[in-house]
């Protein structure tokens, strides 16, 4: 599913973040950190074009898939598929 | 600035309303510990923070634990969503739901409001980075007491992965820390407030 790959990817990108921040001289670790940027990217774009905006302010939106269509991330149905997944 | 992104960090599915286990995960929403404290705590000592690496972590850290705000407020209200009038009186939520209904409010799981007394901002560097990674162990130790009396896999899954972040938090501002000292040290510079030393 793909929110739950975004959702694996942007975690690496957090975690290999908070690294950098403290090595901000070891390539290899920001290569990586490229790496998982851009797939998580790629990935994004194929979201939002299913079911809307993924990010505040930062993309356009068509009539259809709206901002503020449910469900928000609190909801169990949001997240209910990604669980099964992951049993 | 901040943007938000619609998704949670990690999944929460929880099936089964548990009050008491509610009020439990709550004080790492608004309580001493918690995930408020710790996200405002970073973002408010950054400003004063010295080393781009160190300023790096703080606001870095602090925005994840925006995230983390989200994911407990979250649980706290799929632990109560569904609770009847009858569950809220049986198991101890009453003068909560007296006030908040089956709203979520930052307060501590003994029911004190938020404060920001349970952190500080010294505006001195190695006083504020001491500070979380105390702040981190603190957080850990909180959630491990919370896992204890928590018997339900919906919930105790999210809880280990917000435990294990707290440990990477305190291995990155431990890192920070031994940059900032030798920057300090660099600049002949004394651990104190820095403007007194000019």
């Amino acid at each position: 599913m793909l929110l739950k790959k975004i959702m694996e990817l942007d975690f690496m990108s957090i975690d290999l973040q908070l690294y950098l921040d403290t090595h901000p001289n070891d390539i290899r670790v920001l290569k990586k950190y490229n790496e998982v940027v851009e797939e998580s990217n790629m990935l994004k774009k194929e979201y939002e074009k299913e079911f809307g905006p993924l990010v505040s302010f930062r993309n356009t939106q068509d009539a259809a898939e709206k901002w503020s269509d449910e469900p928000w991330p609190s909801q169990r149905r949001m997240n209910l598929r990604i669980f099964k997944e992951m049993r | 600035m901040w943007v938000y992104e619609k998704k949670l960090m990690y999944p929460i599915n929880i099936k089964r309303a548990d009050a008491r286990m509610a009020k439990a995960v709550m004080d790492q929403y608004g309580g001493p510990d918690g995930e408020l404290g710790a996200s405002l705590r970073y973002i408010s000592q950054h400003y004063a923070m010295v080393t781009p690496e160190a300023k790096a972590i703080l606001i870095d850290v602090a925005t994840e634990e925006l995230g983390h705000v989200e994911m407990v407020a979250t649980m706290v209200r799929q632990l109560t969503k569904n609770l009847t009038p009858d569950e809220v009186k049986k198991q101890g939520y009453d003068a909560y739901y007296v006030e908040h209904g089956l709203g979520v409010y930052p307060q501590t799981g003994s029911g004190l409001p938020f404060s920001a007394l349970a952190f500080a901002s010294k505006g001195d560097p190695i006083a504020d980075l001491h500070e979380d990674m105390a702040a981190e162990q603190k957080a850990r130790a909180t959630y491990e007491n919370i896992m204890k009396v928590c018997d339900d896999p919906d919930v105790l899954e999210p809880l280990r992965f917000l435990r294990e972040r707290e440990v990477v938090h305190f291995q990155r501002f431990g890192e920070a820390l031994r940059i900032v000292q030798d920057y300090l040290d660099n600049k002949k510079r004394f651990y104190t407030n820095p403007k007194c030393c000019k």
